[in-house]
C-alpha cells in the first residue's frame, strides 16, 4: 500500500486524552492517537503497560474514565457514554482465539452475520475461506483444528462483516515459534489484501516492526511515541524506547562548543541544545574493540546468541556498554580493550537524573 | 489482571434479584415474628423445656460424632495405607451406607430392633422373649445416625491418607521410629484437620436431621419444632426453637469454615505421586479384617436383610405394592419440578456472581446459599409463616413445597451452574458481542449450548436430593399428597413395617444412583 492514500484517508479510530484506572492504578494515562483507513498500528510495550487495557477500550468491553474514542468519526466512548461493543463494527481477535468451540467452521464464520439474505452469507463465507485458505474444512469443529488453522478461523470470522478497524491482542503468542513466523506473514498478507484497518497489540518488538505501518510503544500507561518503525528503533524520544526496541547503552556527556563529548569521543551537534548535560544512546552493533593490554575498557562478560557473541565492557569510567561481535571469535573476561565507537547513529537524551535512578 | 466489571443487564440483575429477595425474605420475616413475640418468647426460650432439648441435641451431635471418628479412623487407615485382605472392596463397601436416608435407617432400626421389631420376633418363638431393652431415645438415635454419617469421617479421612507425602513416612522409620510411633507422631497429626472437617460434617448431619431423631423419638431441636409445630395454634415457640437451632448451626459452620482454613495450612507439598508402600499388618491382619466386616454387618448387610425380610413378609400378606407406584410418582413429579426450577432459577444468579462480580452480586449469590446453613424443618417453618400470611392462595399448595425444595438445594443449582460458567471464557461472549450480538442473543447461542451438560449434572443431583427430603415435605407437602419420603416416615411410626420396605427399598435404589451419578462426573472433571 502507498503512503500517499494513507496521509489523505479520514481516521478510522480516534483516542483522544483516554485515561483508565482500575480501582487505584492508573492504567491508561492520557492516551491520544489516531488511525487512518487501511493502516496497521501497533501498541507495543511489556506486560501490564495498559496495550490490551487500551484495546479493550476501543472495542468497547471497558470504558475510559476520561477522553473520548470516536470511530468512524462518531463518539464511541466517553466517560459518560458507552456505545455497546455490539453497535461499533469493531471485530476482536483474541489471543486464546475464543473460537465458539460447540460450533462448526461455518457456523463460527457466519455467527457475525445475522440479519444478512442467506444467499449473501454463502457468498461472504465463501470470500471468506478463501481469503485465509481454509476451504473444506467448513464442517471441522475448533478442537479439530491445529493453532494456525484456528487462528485463520478467528481471522475469517472476525472479518466477514467487514468491521470499521480489526482488533488483534496478541495474536501470535499462542503458537511455537515456527510456526509464529509463518502465521505473522500470512495474517499481514491477509489483512493488506483486506485492506483492513487493524491495531494489533504485542510485546514482542520484532513482531510490531514486521506487521505495522506505526508502532506505538507503550509504558505505564503512557504513549511514549508514535512512529514508523524505522523511526522507534534509530530516533527514540525516550530511554525507555531505546531500551525496548532493542539493546541500548547509555552514555553521560557533556556540551562544550557545539561538541557533544562521552568517553569514547566527540560529535558535533547539527543544533544548539539548551543542556549542559546529556545522555547518549549508543547500540552494540556501533560498537566495536581491539584487544589492547593497555586499553581503559575491560570484558566483563559474553553472552552467546548464536550468531553473535555479546560482549560487556565496563568502561574506565565504569560505565557499561555491549558490543556485539561475530560468534566465531571469542575473547577471554578480564581481557583489556580499546575502544572504537562509530557515533553517526546514536541518539542524545537530557540528562534527567530522577529517571536514571528509577532504572536503578 | 481483572478487568473493571461492566453493568450486568437487566435481563440478568433484575431475576437475579427478585430470586435473592424471594428466598431470604421468609427467613427475615421468621426472625422478625420471633423477635416480635417480645417477653413470652425468652420467657419460652429460656424454659426448662428449651434447656434440656439443647442438651439432648449437643449431646447426641457429641455422640455420633466421637463414636463415627472411632469407627472411620481406623477403617480409613486399614482401608487406605495397609496390606487388608479385599482392600479395595472394603474401600468401597465401608462408604456405601451414606446412600440411606436417616430416616430410612430410622426406619431399618426400628423394624429390627424395635417392639414387634424382626428381632424380637425371632426370638419370640425359640425363647419366648416379649421384651427387648428399649431401642427408642439416645442409643437409637445415636445408632442410626452413626451407620448413615460415619462415612463422611471416613471419606474425607481416606482422602487426607491419601494425600500424605509417602516420603515423609519413610524418614520417620528411616529415623527409627516404630510403626506405631510414626502412625501417632507423622500420620495422625496430618490427619487432624481432616478428622476434625468430618466430625463438624456429621455433627452438622446430626443437628440437621429430623427423619431418624423423630423415628426413634429422641427430641432435638428438629423433632422438638416439629412437636410445637403440630400441637399447637400459637407457633411462636415453634420460632423461638428454630431461632436456638439456627444459631448452633452456624456456630457449626463457622467452626467448619474455620478448620477448612487450617486444613489448607497442613496439607502437605505433592512433591511425589508415587504411591506408599502397604503397611504389613501380619498377626493383626484377620482382626483387622474381623472389624471391617462387623461394620459393614451392621451398617449395611443387616440393615439390608431387615428390609428383604420385610419385604418379602409384605409380599407374603398381601401388602398392596400397586400404592408405592402412586407414592413414587409424586415423588418423581415433586423432584423433577424442584430441579428444573432450582436450574432456572440458579442462572441468573450465577451469570451475575461469575460474570459480573462485585459486592452487590456477591450478596445475591450468598442470600442463595441459606439453605445450605438451615435446616429443612426451620425453611420449612418459615415458609408456613410467611405462606399464611403473605400468600395465601399458595399456602398449602405444592408450589410453596417446590419453593421449599428450591431453597434448600439453590446452593447446590448455583454451585453447579457456577463451576460449568467459570469454564467457559468470557473471551467467548465477548468475541459474540464484538460480532454484533446482544447479550440475550449470547446467552441463547453462546453461554447455555456450552453449559448445557453442567445444568443438567445440577438438574439431576437437586431431583435426587428432593427425592429423599423428608421434613419439609412433610410439614408443606398439599393434603393428600403423599411421597415415598412420606409414606416411609408415617408407616414406620405407627409401626407397619411391610408397608415401608418397598419405599424405602426404591429410596435406597434411587440414592445410590445418585451417589454413582455424583462420583463419575467428579472422576470425569479431574
Amino acid at each position: 500500500m502507498n503512503t500517499k492514500t494513507i496521509a489523505d484517508a479520514p481516521p478510522v479510530v480516534s483516542l483522544q486524552e483516554v485515561l483508565k484506572t482500575f480501582g487505584n492504578t492508573l492504567v491508561i494515562d492520557k492516551v491520544s492517537f489516531e488511525i487512518k483507513q487501511g493502516e496497521i498500528l501497533a501498541l507495543l510495550g511489556p506486560s501490564g503497560c495498559g496495550k490490551t487495557t487500551t484495546l479493550r477500550l476501543i472495542a468497547g468491553f471497558e470504558q475510559p474514565d476520561a477522553g473520548t474514542i470516536c470511530i468512524q468519526g462518531t463518539e464511541a466512548a466517553s466517560p459518560s457514554f458507552l456505545m455497546p461493543p455490539e453497535q461499533r463494527s469493531v471485530g476482536m481477535i483474541f489471543q486464546e482465539y475464543a473460537l465458539f468451540p460447540h460450533m462448526t467452521v461455518v457456523e463460527n464464520v457466519v455467527y457475525g452475520l445475522k440479519g444478512m439474505e442467506r444467499l449473501q452469507q454463502k457468498k461472504v463465507l465463501a470470500g471468506m475461506l478463501e481469503l485465509v485458505d481454509m476451504e473444506g474444512y467448513e464442517d471441522r469443529y475448533p478442537y479439530q483444528l491445529s493453532g494456525g488453522e484456528q487462528q485463520r478461523v478467528a481471522v475469517a470470522r472476525a472479518l466477514a462483516p467487514c468491521p470499521a478497524a480489526l482488533l488483534l491482542d496478541e495474536p501470535f503468542s499462542n503458537l511455537d515459534a515456527d510456526l509464529r513466523t509463518q502465521m505473522r506473514l500470512e495474517v499481514l498478507s491477509i489483512l493488506r489484501r483486506a485492506g483492513t484497518t487493524a491495531i494489533l497489540v504485542t510485546h514482542d518488538q520484532e513482531e510490531a516492526f514486521i506487521l505495522a505501518d506505526r508502532v506505538g510503544v507503550l509504558n505505564q500507561g503512557r504513549l511514549e511515541q508514535l512512529d514508523t518503525p524505522e523511526d522507534i528503533y534509530h530516533r527514540p524520544q525516550t530511554p525507555f524506547v531505546a531500551r525496548f526496541v532493542g539493546q541500548a547503552d547509555f552514555l553521560t556527556a557533556v556540551v562544550k562548543e557545539g561538541q557533544v563529548k562521552t568517553e569514547l569521543g566527540s560529535f558535533s551537534l547539527d543544533e544548539p541544545l539548551p543542556h549542559r548535560g546529556l545522555r547518549v544512546m549508543i547500540r552494540p552493533d556501533d560498537i566495536d574493540f581491539t584487544i589492547d593490554d593497555r586499553g581503559e575498557a575491560t570484558i566483563v562478560n559474553r553472552e552467546f546468541l548464536g550468531s553473535e557473541n555479546l560482549y560487556s565492557i565496563r568502561l574506565g569510567s565504569d560505565e557499561m556498554v555491549r558490543s556485539s561481535q561475530p560468534s566465531t571469535t571469542i575473547y577471554p573476561i578480564d581481557q583489556k580493550v580499546h575502544i572504537t565507537a562509530n557515533l553517526d547513529h546514536v541518539v542524545i537524551f537530557p540528562y534527567d537524573k530522577k529517571e536514571i535512578e528509577e532504572e536503578g | 489482571m481483572g478487568w473493571q466489571v461492566q453493568r450486568p443487564p437487566p435481563v440478568i440483575w433484575i431475576p437475579a434479584f427478585l430470586i435473592g429477595a424471594a428466598v431470604i425474605l421468609p427467613h427475615i420475616y421468621l426472625v422478625l415474628r420471633t423477635l416480635g413475640a417480645g417477653g413470652d418468647l425468652w420467657d419460652l426460650l429460656f424454659r426448662f423445656r428449651t434447656l434440656q432439648v439443647l442438651a439432648r441435641t449437643l449431646l447426641l451431635i457429641i455422640g455420633v460424632s466421637v463414636v463415627s471418628v472411632a469407627i472411620a479412623l481406623p477403617l480409613a487407615w486399614l482401608t487406605s495405607r495397609t496390606d487388608i485382605p479385599f482392600r479395595r472392596l472394603w474401600a468401597v463397601l465401608t462408604a456405601l451406607p451414606l446412600v440411606i436416608p436417616s430416616y430410612v435407617a430410622g426406619f431399618i432400626v426400628v423394624a429390627a430392633l424395635g417392639p414387634r421389631g424382626m428381632l424380637q420376633r425371632l426370638l419370640e418363638g425359640p425363647f419366648g422373649v416379649e421384651r427387648l431393652p428399649e431401642i427408642y431415645g439416645f442409643p437409637g438415635a445415636l445408632l442410626t445416625i452413626v451407620i448413615v454419617s460415619y462415612p463422611l469421617v471416613l471419606i474425607n479421612l481416606q482422602a487426607s491418607l491419601r494425600g500424605i507425602d509417602p516420603s515423609l513416612e519413610e524418614a520417620s522409620r528411616s529415623l527409627g521410629q516404630s510403626q506405631w510411633s510414626t502412625f501417632r507422631h507423622v500420620i495422625l497429626p496430618q490427619v487432624r484437620p481432616a478428622i476434625a472437617s468430618g466430625a463438624l460434617l456429621v455433627a452438622l448431619y446430626t443437628l440437621r436431621d429430623f427423619g431418624a431423631v423423630s423415628l426413634l423419638r429422641y427430641e432435638t431441636f428438629t423433632w422438638a419444632i416439629y412437636l410445637q409445630y403440630e400441637s399447637s395454634f400459637d407457633r411462636t415457640m415453634a420460632a423461638g426453637l428454630s431461632m436456638v437451632l439456627i444459631c448452633v448451626a452456624l456456630a457449626i459452620l463457622f467452626i467448619e469454615a474455620m478448620a477448612r482454613g487450617k486444613g489448607q495450612y497442613y496439607r502437605s507439598s505433592s512433591g511425589s505421586k508415587r504411591p506408599p508402600a502397604p503397611v504389613q499388618l501380619g498377626r493383626w491382619r484377620w482382626p483387622a479384617f474381623s472389624f471391617c466386616t462387623a461394620v459393614i454387618l451392621i451398617a449395611l448387610f443387616i440393615p439390608i436383610a431387615v428390609l428383604l425380610y420385610w419385604l418379602i413378609e409384605g409380599i407374603s400378606r398381601g401388602e398392596p405394592f400397586h400404592l408405592v407406584w402412586g407414592l413414587a410418582i409424586n415423588s418423581v413429579y415433586a423432584s423433577v419440578l424442584a430441579a428444573c426450577v432450582a436450574v432456572l432459577f440458579s442462572l441468573p444468579v450465577a451469570v451475575l456472581s461469575v460474570r459480573y462480580p462485585g459486592r452487590i452480586s456477591s450478596i445475591v449469590e450468598r442470600s442463595t446459599y441459606i439453605g445450605f446453613g438451615l435446616p429443612g424443618i426451620v425453611v420449612a417453618l418459615a415458609l408456613v409463616f410467611f405462606g399464611s400470611h403473605y400468600a395465601g392462595p399458595l399456602y398449602q399448595t405444592l408450589c410453596l413445597l417446590i419453593f421449599a425444595y428450591v431453597i434448600l438445594f439453590l446452593p447446590q443449582a448455583v454451585g453447579t451452574t457456577r463451576s460449568s460458567l467459570i469454564q467457559i471464557s468470557p473471551r467467548l461472549e465477548e468475541a459474540a458481542r464484538s460480532l454484533g450480538r446482544k447479550s440475550l442473543q449470547i446467552l441463547a447461542t453462546i453461554t447455555l449450548p456450552l453449559i448445557r451438560s453442567g445444568l443438567l449434572a445440577g438438574a439431576v443431583l437437586i431431583f435426587f436430593s428432593t427425592m429423599k427430603e423428608l421434613p419439609a415435605t412433610l410439614i408443606l407437602s398439599p393434603i393428600g399428597f403423599k411421597t415415598l419420603a412420606i409414606s416411609i416416615w408415617s408407616a414406620t411410626s405407627e409401626a407397619f413395617f411391610t408397608r415401608a420396605a418397598a419405599p424405602a427399598l426404591l429410596l435406597i435404589f434411587t440414592s445410590a444412583v445418585s451417589m454413582a451419578f455424583l462420583n463419575i462426573r467428579e472422576q470425569r472433571v479431574k
